[in-house]
């Protein structure tokens, strides 16, 4: 421990940039061509309603098929000035490598105060077996260039298969100051930024993403509250420079725990994930406890590139309560991540596009495919229908009125636009409506007067919060839906010719939603029936949904129907905090899956003293550790009253939430008064056939209602 | 619930101030502050005493800034400050006077109160918000309200959101950053529930966070639908938590038309105790920091800020627009215009001033809506003259003369630099520092931290956990309105008792520890052993008795913590045992080692017969990291460190140690197989190993606590120490699920799901609030409020 000088702790604080986001990310397939650097410019750019003109990013990686060893190492730094620049490369030959181009000719894009120039530079190690030093070396710069209150520069990558490309303004801004807007770039894979700084003016140039360590960049949607802890980590390995970006701290940890720890790609995805214990074991756990400081917590969506110098990795994660939004995309040639599905659609309209799983991630390499997609419950089903896009061609143009053509095509239409144009079409007291092209657009349906009775037909992919504080109007959407859909809905109803979002129907109190395909998280939360003159609020799922459905209903019905037959149809925490309504799932459904269940090996560790004790016999105990999951009713019909009551109270029981009835049956005349009239709306819709119908309903339903006793 | 004939009988209609009780403990609310308000809102006018009498100046930061004064006050001579303003950017109101009447929900008041705040700032020409609890009918009418948008959605429509001059996203509040609410069934009468749209008689749950709004980007898309919606300006209300610069920031360039910042000890109906006292800033930190950002970015003008939380005189209120606030939010105060009586039982239902009690359809029992319109538009009024006045003998005549204008302020009284450079004031005397100077002997104070740590509320606390003592056993302790919280302000003994924890919101979100999964599980010595939560027990203090061993290694066992049995009379003896455990594991024992004895390998051997893990035992002193350093840290031998604070040579608070110890092994690359244990006996909450941890322990351990809490027999509220009766097993497996609660409560509030993995020495979750600086460099924490 010759390094300790003495007990006093150094200075543990780091400057904290945070951020809020737009990403994207392709990697080709192995048989289609390198991607021109106009295709991620335009991903980027469609995210429209993101990033702030404070900053953009792209990293681009390229296999050239020579080996790795021969593959020069490219710097690429922002300096305030050439004494700087002359720093960092006397610095990089005495301890590294020599130096084969070196590049400091143009100012790089920044504004107000941040400006830096670029310098690049392309590096021949001096031996082979040094090369995992350059990290260190690299720590060692920016800590240098870094150490005064205005920073004098910082070197933002320096692996041999990646090069990054960022600066302060638009994506479209910043591609054009590194050309690459054209076709003269091109990559295998490619990831890319766009910032909407939240908390610091974003002058710096180095403050953009992608963040770089070695052969990782990753751009990044979030803010981790475990970035002390994450911090900690790294300190661990030996880095002092941190810019104070969560992003900055993914990438180094990502990089480390696969470069030097040895992890593969997919096991540093989940120690940095982290499922919650009892999803892992194993040799899997005793990586996540080893690593434990680098599991990354509170909201993150993140898109990542990985090099291992044989392979390219296109990477996406999200958080475990999936926070930030994330959709995951492939087409012939390539696979896809993005903030939003427009970015993917106006690359790739027929691409088929889904969602990660909360705390899941996506791994797609080069020479590989698919390794990790993201989402079991769709890979369970991929084969079905749910993953292909829902466009329907045929418009249905319901007015022939010249001077008002009740169809518009949206394309170049704002938010704005489209409500104004359904203002107008209620006031003219137009019966349907329909907008082609809709690509992203956000708020549709905000701000209608609750006497119209209009129906809107929307052709593409509506932004985040459609219909929202709807009151009356009826909408059909041909496409998938986004996140923050019918919140406060109060009459009128939402059916979709595809899938859902994430937070669909929250606080949900009068009208219909119908989802041909999957919802993502927290559908249906806060659901709740307060008058008669609403009616009883609705919401019907056909085929899957995320963690939380439900989670602190109210009132009303809500339905999911499984129809593709999933393993599991639902995810975790299903109706937790439920205190009315009724939840059914088709099919038989772990009562794991509902409400919130202590750690079993908690449960375990209580009953194993009360089996020293002699209260319950040791056969009872072992068949108890057995089982996978220890539920309150399980444990019920195993345990002598007093024994169980005593558990419950302490592992079970709170004040603040009710217990859950969970019971599988056929649907009987009392469901039907329920919520029949909802399920015949919702087949009829979707124009099902009698016989698939008499084949849904004819199932076992998972029944959840809260226990009001 | 009484039969509505019965209460008719006793039908009461309040219309006159109810004496005061007495007060059992010093309450930042006191007599002076009351009877100040109540004296206004019966005549309507200044009290011409606007000042706060030096003997009621507490602790609060706040309460130690003075203003500067021209002239000495002449009464009826001093020229009318102007005190009329725009209201924000977005509204064509005016107000008469620069206060907000803070925002209760219909609800949580019983109507009658409700109706009185938005009549009386219609008649005085100020402005108030409703809160998240819709429009009653009676109030839908006034011109002067906000709306809420808050994450139940409570009474909210297109219609209903444009009947006000703003519509307010409300985030969080200051008596409780990331936690949400709870309105039990049974409140939920037919009135409430028409008013809110909720089914009757079924409980309303506000969600802890927003789960449309995760992150800034998130809110600038609720910002812009609402004002899409509405065409009225959209603010938003947080919590001042530890990121309220970033948050406010981010806040202005969403387009907000402006922020409602509550600060710590905001008033509330109901509050986790845990929460109220140890997150969140005071306002009068956050207010400047805000300021001094928003202005460095650009974005201060036609951006309003209104501070609220313990505002609770005019010149409160005069100090915090000076320190940068447009506006002041008063809440309690006005609930003390009504009568409020202080009596701490607005969660209970039964309020005798009839204020919070259950809102239903019997209007036997209410206070007079009459009396109530005049005392809060008396209180305004009152409220407005004496802050003109105040104004007036520093020589400002205007508002805008006024907000930002630190020069008017100073910081009095033993006032360190930190803290003036903090809030950008100049102190009126440098004077000597309080607290312990650096260095100076922790025996010297062991006394006083006695006294102050096991005060009569913290007791009560415990044992309401553990359920020796009221009705809700394992369940978060609950608190109400004013109680509480002078500890930390500026009298703390600990450095612990100085740092608030964070409140998650806007950036992130929190988690709700009801419905959502926390894991408050720890690994340590190198993952063999799994504590359910990051506590355990360790022994008797010395000299005392240790006859309730046994009770506490058996709950140990099987609530899935440890029990730390080394006696203090075996010090340096050699190895000592740590008793069991995980009986999953056959290495269930941990074995530890006196630091002034791990030379002497040999003895280990022969004493502690070489099973399980061992750790190295050292008191809590400035030298112990040096002493750790020079240790042979070759991990197959030793697994980890115990510090103990009850060993007789520990002469440094725990947290200090616990922190330099933390970093020692971080920077020697062997903080991930290295385990660090605390041992303190003057834990006494959820809150101080919350802390411990964040400042690098794995898990801290305690007994008095425990033994205060599950006690039967003489344990006493003011209970000596170590001088408990028997602890009852059942209710130290109480005080374990209890605590566990607390624990989710406070890392679910800072967005944290897994303590094991994100909490252990997480620094960045904590700050210092008024700390002794050379303590909070040496705990590497930054100070609360500045960016």
């Amino acid at each position: 421990m010759s390094d300790v000088k003495n007990g006093k702790p150094a200075d543990l604080r780091v400057p904290v940039v945070k951020d809020g986001c737009g990403i994207f990310g392709m990697i080709r397939k192995k048989d289609a061509m390198r991607i021109a650097g106009r295709v991620p410019v335009k991903g980027i750019s469609a995210a429209s309603y993101r990033g702030g003109g404070l900053g953009a990013g792209f990293a681009s990686f390229t296999l050239t098929g020579t080996a790795p060893e021969w593959e020069p190492f490219r710097l690429t730094a922002f300096v305030r000035d050439d004494a700087a620049a002359t720093y960092i490369r006397r610095d990089v030959e005495r301890k590294f490598g020599r130096i084969l181009h070196f590049r400091l000719d143009r100012a790089a894009i920044s504004r107000g105060g941040g400006e830096m120039k670029l310098m690049t530079a392309a590096v021949s190690p001096y031996s082979v077996s040094g090369t995992d030093d350059l990290d260190a070396i690299v720590d060692g710069i920016n800590t240098r260039l870094f150490s005064g209150r205005s920073p004098d520069g910082r070197i933002v990558s320096f692996g041999r298969f990646v090069e990054v490309y960022k600066g302060v303004g638009h994506p479209a801004e910043v591609a054009r100051a590194y050309a690459l807007d054209g076709d003269r770039v091109s990559a295998d894979m490619w990831i890319a930024h766009t910032r909407q700084p939240t908390n610091s003016p974003g002058t710096y140039p180095f403050w953009s993403h992608p963040f770089a360590s070695m052969e990782c960049a990753i751009v990044h949607n979030g803010d981790i509250s475990s970035f002390g802890s994450n911090v900690n980590m790294l300190r661990s390995w030996g880095f002092r420079s941190h810019a104070g970006t969560d992003s900055e701290v993914i990438a180094r940890l990502m990089d480390r725990l696969v470069r030097v720890e040895g992890l593969t790609v997919q096991q540093a995805c989940t120690v940095l994930t982290g499922p919650m214990e009892g999803g892992v074991d194993g040799e899997m756990l005793s990586l996540m406890n080893r690593y434990r400081r680098a599991r990354l917590d509170g909201p993150f969506s993140v898109a990542a590139g990985f090099c291992d110098g044989d392979d390219l990795y296109l990477i996406a994660m999200v958080d475990r309560s999936k926070l930030r939004p994330m959709v995951l995309g492939e087409d012939d040639g390539h696979f896809y991540v993005a903030s939003e599905e427009t970015q993917i659609r106006c690359i790739s309209p027929e691409a088929r596009t889904w969602r990660p799983e909360p705390g899941a991630f996506f791994i797609a390499s080069l020479s590989m495919g698919i390794i990790a997609g993201g989402s079991s419950r769709r890979m369970a089903v991929a084969g079905g229908t749910s993953m292909l896009p829902r466009y329907d061609a045929q418009l249905h143009d319901s007015s022939d009125d010249q001077d008002w053509p009740a169809s518009r095509d949206a394309s170049a239409m704002s938010y704005d636009d489209i409500n104004r144009f359904l203002r107008e079409a209620a006031a003219r007291d137009a019966k349907e409506v329909a907008l082609r092209n809709v690509a992203g657009h956000r708020y549709i349906g905000m701000a209608l007067s609750s006497e119209s009775k209009l129906t809107v037909e929307l052709h593409g992919n509506p932004g985040n919060c459609l219909a929202n504080l709807n009151d009356g109007l009826f909408y059909r959407v041909h496409g998938n839906i986004a996140d923050d859909a019918c919140d406060t809905m109060h009459r009128g109803g939402v059916t979709v010719h595809g899938d859902a979002g994430d937070v669909l129907g929250q606080a949900l109190q009068g009208g219909f939603i119908f989802i041909r395909g999957s919802a993502g998280n927290r559908a249906g939360i806060q659901m709740r029936e307060y008058s008669t003159e609403s009616g009883r609020p609705s919401l019907i799922i056909g085929e899957t949904c995320d963690d939380y459905l439900c989670e602190y209903m109210a009132g009303g019905a809500a339905v999911v129907l499984n129809l593709l037959d999933a393993p599991e149809p639902i995810g975790m925490f299903a109706a937790s905090g439920m205190v009315g309504g009724r939840l059914y799932v088709r099919g038989s459904v772990g009562e794991e899956h509902f409400g919130l269940n202590p750690l079993k090996e908690d449960v375990v560790n209580y009953l194993r003293t009360a089996s020293e004790e002699g209260l319950i016999d040791s056969t009872m105990l072992g068949e108890i550790e057995k089982r996978e999951t220890l539920t309150r009713s399980s444990l019920r019909s195993m345990l002598k009253a007093d024994i169980f009551s005593r558990v419950d109270e302490l592992f079970y029981t709170s004040r603040h939430s009710r217990q859950l009835l969970v019971d599988t049956r056929k649907l009987g005349k009392e469901d039907f008064e329920y919520v029949g009239s909802a399920l015949a709306e919702f087949f009829s819709s979707f124009g099902f056939t009698e016989d698939t119908v008499r084949g849904i309903l004819d199932s076992d339903y998972t029944v959840v209602t809260p226990c009001n006793d | 619930m009484l039969p509505s004939t019965v209460l008719a009988k006793n039908s009461v209609v309040i219309n006159k101030y109810r004496p005061l009780p007495k007060k059992r403990t010093a309450e930042f609310w006191d007599d002076w502050r009351i009877e100040h308000i109540r004296t206004m809102s019966l005549s309507g006018r200044s009290t011409r005493q606007p000042y706060i009498p030096a003997n009621n100046r507490t602790g609060r930061i706040l309460d130690r800034i003075f203003i500067v004064s021209d002239k000495k006050m002449h009464t009826g001579m001093t020229r009318t400050a102007d005190m009329s303003s725009r209201f924000c950017n977005g509204s064509d109101l005016t107000l008469s006077s620069p206060l907000y009447l803070g925002d209760m929900s219909y609800g949580a008041l019983s109507g009658i109160p409700n109706i009185a705040i938005a009549m009386a700032a219609e008649r005085t020409g100020v402005i108030a918000g409703t809160g998240e609890g819709g429009l009653m009918p009676e109030i839908t009418g006034c011109g002067r309200i906000t709306v809420q948008w808050a994450s139940a959605r409570f009474g909210v429509d297109a219609s209903s959101l444009s009947k006000g001059q703003a519509v307010v996203i409300k985030i969080g509040q200051g008596a409780k950053p990331g936690i949400g609410g709870h309105l039990p069934g049974a409140k939920v009468t037919g009135p409430i529930s028409a008013a809110r749209r909720i089914p009757p008689g079924r409980d309303a749950i506000s969600p802890a966070p927003h789960h449309d709004i995760y992150s800034i980007e998130d809110l600038g898309q609720r910002i812009t639908a609402l004002k899409h919606a509405t065409g009225r300006p959209v603010m938003v209300k947080v919590a001042a938590t530890n990121y309220i610069t970033y948050i406010a920031a981010g806040v202005a360039r969403m387009g907000a038309a402006g922020i409602i910042i509550d600060g710590a000890g905001a008033g509330t109906g109901a509050a986790p105790r845990v929460i109220r006292d140890n997150t969140g800033m005071p306002i009068e930190l956050a207010v400047p920091a805000v300021d001094a950002v928003l202005r460095k970015e650009g974005l201060r003008e036609n951006f309003t800020i209104i501070a609220g939380g313990r505002v609770s005189t005019p010149e409160d209120s005069v100090k915090l627009m000076a320190l940068g606030a447009d506006m002041t939010s008063l809440g309690t105060a006005t609930l003390l215009a009504l009568g409020c009586l202080m009596v701490h039982k607005c969660h209970t239902g039964f309020c005798p001033a009839l204020i919070t009690n259950r809102a239903d359809d019997t209007p036997e029992r209410t206070i007079s809506q009459e009396c109530a319109i005049l005392w809060i538009s008396n209180l305004v009024n009152g409220w407005t003259g004496e802050m003109s006045e105040i104004m007036s003998a520093a020589g400002v005549g205007r508002l805008s003369e006024l907000i930002g204008n630190r020069s008017l302020l100073r910081l009095s009284g033993n006032e360190r630099d930190e803290l003036t450079s903090i809030l950008g004031i100049s102190g009126a005397d440098a004077g000597n520092a309080y607290g312990i100077e650096p260095g100076a002997s922790i025996n010297d104070i062991a006394q006083d931290v006695q006294e102050s740590v096991w005060d009569e509320e913290t007791v009560r606390a415990l044992r309401e956990l553990s359920g020796a003592s009221g009705k809700s056993p394992r369940e978060a302790v609950m608190s109400s309105m004013g109680t509480g919280a002078v500890r930390r302000s500026g009298e703390s003994v600990r450095p612990m008792d100085s740092i608030v924890c964070d409140g998650a919101q806007v950036t992130r979100p929190s988690i709700d520890p009801y419905r959502e999964r926390i894991d408050t599980g720890v690994r340590i010595c190198g993952g063999t052993i799994r504590l359910s939560s990051p506590f355990f027990f360790t022994h008797a203090p010395a000299g005392s008795d240790n006859t309730d061993d046994a009770v506490f290694e058996r709950v140990a066992s099987e609530m899935g913590l440890i029990l730390d049995s080394g006696r203090c009379g075996m010090q340096g003896t050699g190895a000592r045992l740590m008793s069991a455990l995980d009986n999953t594991a056959s290495s269930a024992r941990i074995r530890t080692i006196d630091i002034d004895t791990v030379d002497d390998l040999a003895r280990i051997g022969n004493t502690g017969g070489g099973k399980g893990p061992l750790l190295i035992r050292c008191p809590s002193t400035p030298e112990t990291a040096e002493k750790l350093a020079a240790v042979n840290w070759n991990c197959s031998v030793f697994a980890g460190v115990v510090i103990d604070m009850d060993d007789r040579r520990s002469h440094a608070p725990v947290e200090l140690t616990v922190s330099a110890v933390d970093a020692l092994f971080l920077d020697a690359g062997l903080r991930e197989s290295i385990t660090i244990l605390a041992e303190d006996d003057t834990i006494c909450g959820a809150e101080d190993i919350f802390k411990l941890v964040a400042l690098g322990a794995d898990a801290a351990g305690f007994r008095t606590a425990a033994s205060m809490a599950c006690g039967t027999g003489t344990a006493g509220a003011s209970g000596g120490h170590g001088l408990v009766a028997t602890v009852d097993r059942k209710l130290l497996q109480n005080l374990v699920a209890g605590l566990q609660k607390e624990i989710k409560l406070l890392a679910g509030a800072a967005g944290i799901s897994s303590v094991g993995s994100s909490l252990t020495g997480n620094r960045e979750l904590l700050r210092a609030v008024d700390m002794d600086t050379w303590w909070r460099n040496e705990l590497s924490l930054k100070p609360a409020g500045p960016e």
